[in-house]
Order: C-alpha cells, then structure tokens, then sequence
C-alpha cells in the first residue's frame, strides 16, 4: 500500500496570521502553582461554558483569599453547593 | 440581555448613576471584598450573574471596574482575572479596548460631555469639572473625551499616562505619537501648567493639558489636535480667567459678592433664553454694586463675563 502524500501539510514553525486570535481560554495553558489553582481550573474545565481567562494565563498574581473569593464566585454562578459538616 | 444601544440609553438616562442602575435592573449581584492582585471580575453562569469589585481601590476606580465588567458581560467577551483598571486601558487587545469603549460609555454619556465640554479647546479644569460630576476619576474623563474626538470638534485626541514623571502608556483611537514625542509634550506643558501649551502642527495646532494627581505620583497628558484657528483661540476656561483677572484683580470681597448673587440667580434662569437672563441680570442684579465695581461690570469685558457664565445655565 502506498502512502498517502499529506493533503494539507501541517504549518509548524510558523507565526499564525494577525488576525488570528490566539486561544485565550485555553486552561491547559494556564500555570497552576497549588492545590487551590489546580481545583479553580478543574472546576472551569468542567463547566466550559463560564468562560473566564488569567491575565498571562498565570493565578501567581492573586493572593489565597483572592483565589478563595473567586472560587466561591464561581460555585455562586453554577449553583453548586460546597459540603457541609452535619452537627451531630 | 438587553441590546447594546438600549443598555447605553438607560445608562443615559439614569446618569451619574447608569453602571449601577443598569446591573440592578439586569439582576446582576455586585459583591464587594478585598482582592489582592486585581481590581475584579465578572461572571455568568445558569445560577446567575455576578460582578466581584476590589473594595480596596478608590471609589472612582471601582465604579470604572463596575463598568467595564458590566461591558464584559453585555459584549459576552470573558472576564480578564488578574487584571487592575490600568492593565487594562493599556493593553492592546481589541476585546479590552471594546469593553474600556463601552464602560466609559454607560459612565459619560454624549448628551454630558457635550454639555460639560461644548466648545474646544479643551483645557484640564473642564476635565476636572466632568469627572466630579460623572463622578469618576479624571483620568477616564479625559479618555471619553478622547473618544469622542471628532463628534466635538477636535481633529483628534489623545490621553497619555505618566507615573513617577516617566511614559507608561498613551490611548487614541486615531492619534500616533512616539514615546519621546509625549515626553517632549509633557515636559512643555510642566512648564505652562496650569495653562495648557499650545504648539504648531503644520496647518493644525496641538493643545496639551496636564491633569496631575500628586497622591498617586501620577499625571495624565490631555493632548487634542486642531484647526489653527480654533486651537490658537482661547478655551471658554481660559476666556474666564482672563475676564476674572480684570474684574477681580485687586477686589477679592467684589469676586465673593459676584458669585454669591450668581449662586442664587443661576438655578432662576435655567430654562429662560440667555438674552432674557442677560436682560434681567442687568436691571435687577447688577444694581447691587457701585462705582468702579459697577464700572467694570458694566464694561464689554464685564458683560462678556456675565454673559459667559449664564451661558453654562441657560437654554
């Protein structure tokens, strides 16, 4: 069997045109540094239809209350309850 | 949601108070909370929508988060996390600058620029006066009126930001200038301040304004290019200072009297023609003052003055 030439040769190497945009919301791309960036990210995986981007794909800029504050925001908007401890 | 125009009409019609007014009629829950590393966010999920502004900011700086978010959520582009209001007027993405376009939008309506800034050149003390009335910072004010460069009457416009006395970003949709350019401009309009610089521009005339903001080591850099004729001529703040300058030179308690009777004959005259006010300032206001006070009020340069300053309130 002969191999088939590749019909659209793949671009590497090169610069995508100006009007491109580049993949702002990707969050693979984005530098996770703790437990609680990783669970944010996961979190907006999940539900891809929140869209919500870094600023240069990094949390490094906000401290852990900030992170906690956006986290809860984000559970606000989707309705999901966190878990609570019952009193026994 | 609510279209684009509509969302700018109500934010009109409930000025100063639009951002505000439109997140509550649109059920979008405003939360306020100490951030560290942004100035806020805004999010839209099956629950609802939510707007989270840094409360640790100044008050102005965070009814520009308020707008910007809401633009974020009216033009449906994503939230920026990570993000403090300067980041974003000097970032060089088409979204952000859509957003920043829409934001000061709903906070400075047409209908009030035009009314607080009605003939050009435009000099910092309008600036100054629409802020306070808009009641945001002066540094947005001076961005709108960039924006709306040519609906006034400018050729166009620019806002160029400095922090520590060095360039750190300038905004124009139209106008080019290189970083030393604005430097040569900045340190020309230092040397006139409070008077705006004025410097020749081929067949135009570029007209420089510093707004300066001593708490935050900050100033901004109006700069508007025009017509010779018009940016040679003098701004309506400048006209009254010089108009003040002699009416009030060496008579202090005479500037005091004049506008405490203009305090209180101004709101009289709001809806009456200008030439109805002139008329009845004249024969039952100005009788209050004799001799040389009268003299001078009587003078062309009195009553340009007079006629300068019920022009602000008259229809």
């Amino acid at each position: 069997m002969t191999k088939m030439p590749d019909f659209a040769p793949p671009a590497g190497g090169m610069r995508p045109p100006r009007n491109v945009r580049t993949d702002l919301d990707d969050l693979s791309a984005v530098r996770v540094k703790s437990e609680l960036d990783l669970h944010i990210v996961r979190v907006l995986e999940l539900h891809p239809k929140l869209k919500v981007r870094f600023r240069n794909y990094d949390l490094a800029s906000l401290d852990h209350d900030t992170k906690m504050i956006l986290l809860h925001d984000i559970n606000a908007v989707l309705g999901l309850k966190t878990l609570r401890r019952r009193d026994t | 949601m609510i279209s684009i125009d509509r969302a700018k009409k109500f934010a009109e019609a409930h000025f100063p108070k639009g951002p505000e007014k439109l997140a509550e009629k649109l059920g979008i829950k405003i939360h306020q909370g100490t951030l560290t590393g942004c100035d806020g966010w805004s999010l839209s999920g099956p629950a609802g929508k939510l707007i989270r502004i840094n409360s640790s900011v100044s008050t102005t700086r965070q009814r520009f988060t308020l707008a910007h978010e809401l633009g974020h959520l009216l033009l449906a582009i994503p939230t920026v996390v990570g993000e403090s209001m300067y980041d974003s007027l000097k970032s060089s993405s088409d979204e952000e600058r859509r957003v920043n376009d829409l934001a000061s939008e709903l906070l400075l309506p047409e209908s009030v620029v035009r009314q607080y800034v009605p003939s050009v050149p435009i000099v910092a003390s309008q600036l100054k006066r629409l802020a306070a009335k808009a009641k945001v910072s002066q540094l947005s004010a001076a961005i709108r009126v960039a924006n709306l460069a040519e609906e006034i009457g400018l050729v166009n416009a620019s806002v160029v930001f400095f922090q520590n006395g060095g360039f750190e970003w300038h905004w124009s949709k139209t106008l080019r200038m290189t970083p030393q350019g604005a430097v040569d401009l900045f340190r020309a309009a230092k040397r006139h301040h409070p008077k705006p610089v004025r410097m020749p521009q081929e067949d135009d005339v570029i007209v420089a304004s510093l707004l300066s903001n001593p708490g935050f080591a900050s100033e901004t850099l109006f700069v508007q290019l025009l017509p010779a004729a018009a940016g040679n001529s003098l701004s309506r703040e400048e006209l009254k200072k010089q108009l003040e300058e002699f009416l009030f030179k060496d008579d202090d308690e005479f500037r005091r009297q004049l506008q405490g009777v203009f305090g209180a004959f101004l709101p009289k005259c709001r809806n009456a023609s200008l030439e109805v006010a002139f008329g009845e300032f004249y024969s039952s206001k100005a009788n209050h003052w004799q001799g040389n006070r009268r003299t001078r009020l009587d003078s062309i340069k009195g009553r340009q003055y007079v006629r300068l300053r019920l022009e602000e309130w008259c229809s």
